[in-house]
């Protein structure tokens, strides 16, 4: 479930780098190790280990009150063979995924190319931009949503001036709940837009200057020069959000009052193992649930990597 | 699942177990019948429902000062897994506060004491209303006992009702007059509003209620459904009459409520009643300037009985590891029997089960509308209540997600009747093997 952890992960890859280079002596390692001990003793105690006791849950009938009891792979079996809401859930997931990440990521990069075009005060624009990253995961943000897209919410009332005499609640119409959901995680486009302007900055000038002597435009440009070098961050930004979309939780949680309703439309994969684990107590079918999940994840990245060698470019590269 | 869920499911994780093999070598030493320290209490609820157990606590006190008391509060979302957690590291608190549908639940896996040897001299029963303490009977033990008495009922929003020039339905009006009742509220309202809200996909708090007017249950003692195709399907074409009517309002109006009682049909202004327990009234009247005032839900003339019974409102258990059980009971007796516990706690969790005592109390207006309904059902119009055990057997909460399924399924025209009520039959059939 958290395969990526993209700011904490970082931390040894730095520590390798600088021994790497410069081949410290024996004591600056201790001391690395030792300030990042904090973050070892997390791994193991708060990730791995349960990690790992989560996987030996899902081999059993776990449910909290009592003893686990081993029942091999029944849990498993369920969920495949007969447990129709799993499919379900799997199905909505899917849905969200396949069409929130492209959306957003499009979005992201959209904005993140006009502001490239060296506005003056940038800076503004892009906290402004930035800021329902930091908002959107909230639970007011959530709650407000449904306000927002309720039957009485702002929306209609847009709606309804232009025209449109009885719009539907578009949180409550089991056709277009989960689309409020979708919008709301394009909504959150600011840290894919922030990576995209950084990966924008990257792009030498030349390239432009000489393409527009050689008589590109501005189109042409972007498709020949632009995508092309751009290519390692677009990458970088499907995984990510492609990760951060199959664990989405707390907008569908509050949205549909943790029922995933209307009609189990907006039922996440990780709302049903949630309701599976703390509101039916069964903790070993959600164990098996999650472990389900990372394998899924895993897969996605995977042919993520296998496909990215068709059309990522690095530049230091032969290719 | 976000990281931070992520986390704190493991943190759960290891902490229970590790808190689990703590307290499994804290047994073997333990035993000691101390006359004196540390009573835990659990329960959720609201601020005002939390500032009330602290007074009991004090009051408490004062007559045993060889005891404290210290609160384990939690709202309603998060107690229960909460209290599960603490219950699976051994370290619950001794008194524990329950809904409904959880007593037999934590009764099946023994996290509850067995109360029968209490039952008398160490706790009176006897001013209490008939039958209620044997609706805890889990496999032949009492393990529960309600905080107060219950009943199902119906809420209306009388100033609203009194502006259309109608009056409160009077308790035993039929579904007939319900409807007609109903319809001519949303006839006389211009905007969108109707005279029953829908709350057919409710299978406890509603269904319940219709089903036992044919003398039916909704699972028999050992399990299984206690109802068939026609009740369901009689049911589903009853709502579906309701709305087409314009008695009811349509699926995507009513998919806009919640559960919770801020976000009814009624608070939300687009329905003039609620279905729901009678207990709620006073939280429910806290939220609007209208006045609400309780009566049955319809009934059906040519049934079997009213429907109604007196059930328990909410519920609390004694932890069954814990060393402090015989404190537990007198704080329990405190807060059920004496005067002074009873006066504190008035109708927040319900009617007063000590009759003598609620008798004697004075409420709040709402509260006073609620006793008197209670007594009403208790007294008058009331059948014999369902077991816990039997109203909550294992596979209940499969059974109503099954159930909430196929009456929306058929609410938003999204499936027929027959269809709706074959996949509810074929899901709850499956899920009640499954639990069994």
């Amino acid at each position: 479930m958290t395969t990526v952890v993209p700011t904490s992960e970082r931390a040894p890859e730095t520590v390798g780098g600088v021994q790497g280079r410069g081949r410290r002596s024996g004591p600056q390692n201790v001391w690395a190790y030792v300030f990042l001990s904090p973050w070892f003793v997390g791994l193991l105690v708060l990730t791995a280990g349960p990690m790992l006791v989560s996987l030996y849950y899902s081999f059993t009938d776990f449910a909290l009150l009592s003893e686990p009891n081993w029942i091999g792979t029944a849990n498993y079996e369920r969920m495949f063979f007969q447990d129709a809401r799993f499919w379900a859930a799997l199905g909505v997931t899917m849905r969200y995924v396949l069409i929130s990440v492209p959306l957003q990521l499009a979005f992201a990069l959209l904005v993140a190319v006009m502001l490239n075009r060296g506005l003056r005060g940038l800076s503004v624009y892009r906290a402004l931009y930035y800021l329902p990253s930091l908002l959107a995961g909230s639970v007011a943000i959530a709650v407000l949503w449904r306000q927002v897209f309720g039957r009485e919410g702002i929306v209609n009332v847009v709606l309804q001036a232009i025209g449109w005499a009885d719009p539907p609640s578009w949180i409550a119409d089991p056709d277009t709940a989960l689309y409020t959901l979708i919008l709301l995680r394009v909504w959150e486009f600011g840290s894919p837009m922030v990576i995209f302007l950084a990966g924008l900055r990257q792009i030498p000038r030349e390239y432009y200057e000489a393409s527009s002597i050689d008589g590109a435009g501005k189109v042409r440009q972007f498709f020949r020069i632009t995508m092309p070098l751009l290519t390692p961050v677009i990458f970088l930004n499907v995984i990510l959000q492609l990760i951060g979309a199959f664990q989405a939780f707390n907008s569908a949680f509050i949205i549909s009052n943790g029922t995933g309703g209307p009609l189990d439309s907006t039922l996440f994969y990780t709302l049903y193992l949630y309701q599976e684990g703390f509101t039916n107590f069964r903790m070993g079918y959600a164990s098996a649930l999650a472990w389900v999940l990372l394998v899924i994840i895993g897969i996605f990245t995977a042919a993520n990597f296998l496909v990215g060698r068709y059309w990522v470019h690095y530049e230091d590269s032969d290719r | 699942m976000n990281r931070r869920n992520f986390l704190s499911l493991g943190a759960i994780t290891v902490g229970g177990a590790a808190a689990g093999t703590l307290a499994a070598c804290g047994t073997g030493a333990g035993g000691s019948t101390a006359d004196g320290g540390e009573l835990r209490v659990a329960q959720y609820g609201s601020a005002h429902r939390m500032e009330l157990f602290e007074q009991l606590f004090t009051a408490y006190s004062q007559k045993n000062p060889d005891w404290s008391l210290a609160l384990d509060a939690a709202s309603n979302d998060a107690y229960l897994d909460k209290l599960a957690t603490q219950v699976s590291g051994g370290n619950a608190p001794a008194v524990m506060g329950l809904f409904h549908n959880a007593v037999a639940q934590f009764a099946r896996q023994n996290a509850l004491v067995e109360l029968d040897p209490y039952l008398g001299d160490a706790l009176d029963t006897s001013t209490f209303t008939d039958g209620i303490v044997e609706l805890g009977r889990i496999d032949g033990q009492v393990r529960g006992l309600s905080y107060g008495d219950n009943a199902h009922g119906v809420m209306y929003d009388v100033d609203r009702l009194e502006s259309l020039g109608l009056t409160l339905p009077e308790p035993g009006y039929t579904w007939e007059d319900f409807l007609t009742f109903s319809a001519d509220i949303t006839r006389a309202v211009d905007e969108d509003f109707y005279g029953t809200e829908d709350r057919s996909s409710q299978l406890d708090q509603v269904f319940k209620v219709w089903l036992l007017q044919r003398g039916k249950y909704a699972y028999t003692e050992s399990g299984e459904l206690g109802f068939n195709q026609t009740d369901l399907t009689d049911w589903l074409e009853l709502w579906q009459m309701l709305r087409d009517e314009g008695a009811a309002p349509p699926a995507d109006i009513t998919a806009e409520a919640g559960g919770t009682f801020d976000s009814s049909a009624l608070i939300r202004g687009y329905a003039a009643n609620h279905l729901t327990y009678a207990n709620a009234l006073a939280s429910m009247q806290a939220l609007t300037p209208a006045t609400l005032r309780l009566t049955t839900n319809p009934i059906d003339p040519g049934g079997q009985g009213s429907g109604h019974f007196i059930r328990g409102s909410n519920w609390v258990g004694v932890y069954s590891r814990t060393e402090h059980a015989d404190a537990a009971v007198d704080f329990l007796d405190f807060v059920l029997n004496d005067p002074d516990g009873v006066a504190i706690l008035g109708a927040e969790l319900g009617a007063p089960p000590n009759r003598e005592l609620r008798a004697e109390l004075e409420y709040s207006e709402p509260e006073q509308d609620f006793i008197d309904y209670i007594d009403l059902v208790t007294d008058e119009i009331g059948e014999s209540a369902i077991p816990l055990a039997q109203e909550f057997p294992p596979s209940w909460s499969d059974v109503n997600t099954a159930f909430t399924a196929a009456v929306e399924d058929h609410r938003f025209g999204r499936s027929t009747v027959e269809e709706s009520v074959d996949r509810f039959f074929a899901t709850a059939e499956s899920a009640i093997q499954a639990s069994a």
